[in-house]
C-alpha cells in the first residue's frame, strides 16, 4: 500500500514550490460526537500542476479542499501555498474557488457574475490579464454575457462559475466536483473547455471528482483517497502528453490509467473498511 | 362520463384556459364578473333591509356628494398609514441589518420585538391616545408598530437567505463584512422585504383605522368617521368609508406590485413567475 505515492517522499521543500499540505487533520463535533475527517494527511502538488482528488464518498475529499482554500481551519498541521498559509493566500485574492453548484448571483447578468472577484476585496487587486468578457468568450459564452443565470443551461452555469474563477488570474483553483450535477455529455465538453482554459495560463488546480475517466484526462496527478478519517492512499503520476484533446478519451494508455486508478481507488475502500 | 380517458380533458383544458388567460379581456373578466355578483346580492340584500345595508348606489352617492369631505379623510388615513409603514418599514431594515450583523442585538432586541408583536395593538392604541394626545402622532405609532415586527422578521429572513456557497465563494475571495451585506445580502434579501410589504401594507391599514376609532372625536380620517357615523346611525357614511378604505388597500398593494416587478425581475423570472 502506497507503493506509488511518491509525492510523499522527502523531497526539497520551499517556497515556490506549489501546494503543500503537511500532516493535516480536521475533525468536527465535539467530546463523543466528534468525528475524525481527515488525519494527518500530507499531499504536494507542483507549481503550474493540475491535481485532482478522488476517493470513496465521505472519505474526506471536500474537508481536504475547504481546509487548502481557507474555508475551514485544520486542527493540525501546516499548508502551504507556493509559501503563504491559506489565509494570507485568501487574502492577496490567490485562490479561486469553484463550489459543486455554480452559485451565481441570481440577480447579476452573466459578465457581471464574472466581474464580482474583481469588485470585492479590491485591495488585492489581481493579475488578470485578460477581460471578464475574453475569458467568457473562451468557454463559449461570448452571445450571453447580458443574460441572467436563470436564462441559462446547467452547464452553461457551471462554465460561468469556472469563469468567474479563472478570470482574476488566481495561483491556485480549487474545485469542488464542479461537474456533478451535470448530465454525461454535458460533463465531457465541460471537461475539454475546462482543459483548454487551463492549458492557457496554466494554474495550479486541486480538484475533487468522483469520476475516473475525468480524473486521468485532466490530470497530471491523481490523488487517491481512504477514508473516513481522510488520508492519501496513492498518488497515481498521469503523464499523458498535452494539449489533450477529446481523441484522447477512450485510447489505450489512458483505459490503462483509469484501470490502475480504479485498481488503487477499490484498494483505497478496502483499506478504509478495514480502518472501521 | 365519457369514453376518453380521463387526462385528457385535463391536459387540453388548462391549455385552453391558459391562453384564455393570456388575452387582456380574459385577465380582468373573472375579476368583474364576481365583482358585478356580489354587487347584485348587496343590491338585493339592501333594498329589502334598508336599516341594515344602503344600496349601492346609495353608497357612490354619499361620496359624490361629500367630495371634499372623503378626500380629506381618504388622504389622512393614507397619509398616516404610508408615512407610519415607511418610517417603521425603514428602521425595521436598519435593525434587522444591525441584528444579522451583530448576534448580541439580535439576542437582546429580539424577545422586546415578539413582546410588542403578540401584544394586541387595539389594546396599546387608547393608552397611546392618552400619552401622545388626539392628534395624528398615536396613528403613527400604532400604524407603525403593526408594521414594524413582521417586516423585521422577513427583512432578517431575507438578509441570512444567501446560498452557502456563494458566501463561500465571496469568504475565498476575502471580501469583507460590509461587501457581503452590500453585494451579497442586500440584493438576496430584496425579495422577501417585498413580500413583507406585500403583507404588511394592509396590516397598516389596520393599524392607522384602529388608531382613529380611539382619537376619532379629534381628528379626521376614515376610521374616525366611520365612529362618529355609527353615532348617528349614517349607513351609507360607514360603507363609503370602508369602501375607500379597500381603495387604499388595494392602491397600496398594486403600487408594491409594481415597484417590485420593476426592482425584481431576474426573481420573478427565476421562479418562473414570468417578467412583467
Amino acid at each position: 500500500m502506497g507503493s506509488q505515492s511518491e509525492q510523499r517522499g522527502g523531497s526539497a521543500r520551499g517556497p515556490g514550490l506549489g501546494l503543500v499540505v503537511e500532516g493535516i487533520t480536521k475533525s468536527f463535533g465535539s467530546g463523543r460526537d466528534r468525528a475524525l475527517a481527515i488525519a494527518d494527511l500530507s499531499v504536494e502538488v507542483p507549481r503550474g500542476r493540475f491535481a485532482t482528488v478522488i476517493g470513496p464518498s465521505g472519505c474526506g475529499k471536500s474537508t481536504l479542499l475547504k481546509v487548502v482554500a481557507g474555508l475551514a481551519e485544520a486542527d493540525a498541521g501546516t499548508i502551504s501555498l507556493f509559501g503563504d498559509a491559506p489565509e494570507q493566500a485568501r487574502a492577496n485574492k490567490r485562490l479561486g474557488y469553484v463550489p459543486q453548484r455554480p452559485a451565481l448571483l441570481p440577480w447579476r447578468t452573466v459578465l457581471e457574475n464574472v466581474r464580482f472577484p474583481f469588485q470585492v476585496n479590491r485591495r488585492a487587486g489581481t493579475l488578470a490579464t485578460r477581460r471578464p468578457e475574453e475569458v467568457l468568450t473562451s468557454v463559449g459564452l461570448g452571445e450571453v454575457l447580458g443574460r441572467r443565470p436563470h436564462e441559462l443551461s446547467g452547464g452553461m452555469q457551471q462554465r460561468v462559475a469556472i469563469a468567474r474563477a479563472f478570470a482574476f488570474e488566481p495561483s491556485l483553483l480549487v474545485m469542488d466536483e464542479p461537474f456533478s450535477a451535470l448530465d454525461e455529455l454535458t460533463r465531457e465538453s465541460l471537461r475539454h473547455q475546462l482543459l483548454a482554459l487551463w492549458e492557457a495560463d496554466q494554474k495550479t488546480v486541486l480538484f475533487v471528482t468522483h469520476s475516473v475517466t475525468e480524473a486521468v484526462v485532466l490530470s497530471d496527478l491523481v490523488i487517491v483517497m481512504s477514508g473516513p478519517p481522510g488520508r492519501v492512499h496513492s498518488v497515481v503520476p498521469v503523464e499523458l502528453p498535452r494539449p489533450r484533446g477529446a481523441t484522447l478519451e477512450g485510447s489505450e494508455e489512458v483505459q490503462e490509467l483509469e484501470r490502475v486508478v480504479r485498481r488503487e481507488l477499490s484498494a483505497a475502500v478496502a483499506a478504509g473498511e478495514q480502518a472501521q | 362520463m365519457s369514453d376518453s380517458p380521463p387526462g385528457a380533458g385535463a391536459a387540453v383544458e388548462p391549455m385552453a384556459l391558459r391562453a384564455w388567460r393570456a388575452s387582456r379581456a380574459g385577465s380582468w373578466l373573472p375579476t368583474l364578473v364576481a365583482l358585478a355578483v356580489v354587487a347584485g346580492v348587496w343590491q338585493l340584500v339592501a333594498l329589502h333591509n334598508p336599516s341594515v345595508l344602503p344600496t349601492v348606489p346609495q353608497v357612490f352617492r354619499e361620496i359624490a356628494d361629500h367630495p371634499g369631505l372623503f378626500a380629506r379623510d381618504t388622504g389622512a388615513t393614507l397619509r398616516e398609514t404610508a408615512v407610519g409603514a415607511l418610517v417603521a418599514g425603514d428602521g425595521a431594515f436598519l435593525l434587522a441589518v444591525a441584528m444579522s450583523e451583530l448576534p448580541l442585538v439580535e439576542r437582546a432586541i429580539m424577545p422586546l420585538a415578539v413582546a410588542l408583536n403578540v401584544t394586541p395593538v387595539v389594546a396599546i392604541a387608547p393608552a397611546l391616545t392618552l400619552i401622545l394626545g388626539f392628534g395624528a402622532a398615536p396613528r403613527y405609532v400604532v400604524t407603525g408598530i403593526v408594521v414594524f415586527f413582521p417586516f423585521l422578521i422577513n427583512c432578517l429572513v431575507g438578509l441570512r437567505s444567501v446560498d452557502p456557497e456563494v458566501l463561500e465563494v465571496a469568504r475565498s475571495l476575502n471580501a469583507s463584512r460590509a461587501e457581503v451585506l452590500w453585494r451579497l445580502r442586500i440584493p438576496s434579501s430584496l425579495p422577501l422585504l417585498f413580500a413583507a410589504a406585500r403583507i404588511c401594507l394592509p396590516l397598516a391599514v389596520v393599524g392607522a383605522v384602529v388608531a382613529e376609532f380611539s382619537t376619532s372625536g379629534s381628528s379626521s380620517g376614515l376610521g374616525s368617521q366611520i365612529v362618529i357615523a355609527e353615532q348617528y346611525a349614517e349607513l351609507p357614511t360607514i360603507f363609503a368609508s370602508i369602501l375607500l378604505l379597500a381603495a387604499i388597500g388595494i392602491a397600496l398593494t398594486l403600487a408594491t406590485f409594481a415597484l417590485e416587478r420593476w426592482l425584481l425581475g431576474w426573481h420573478r423570472a427565476a421562479r418562473g413567475l414570468g417578467v412583467r
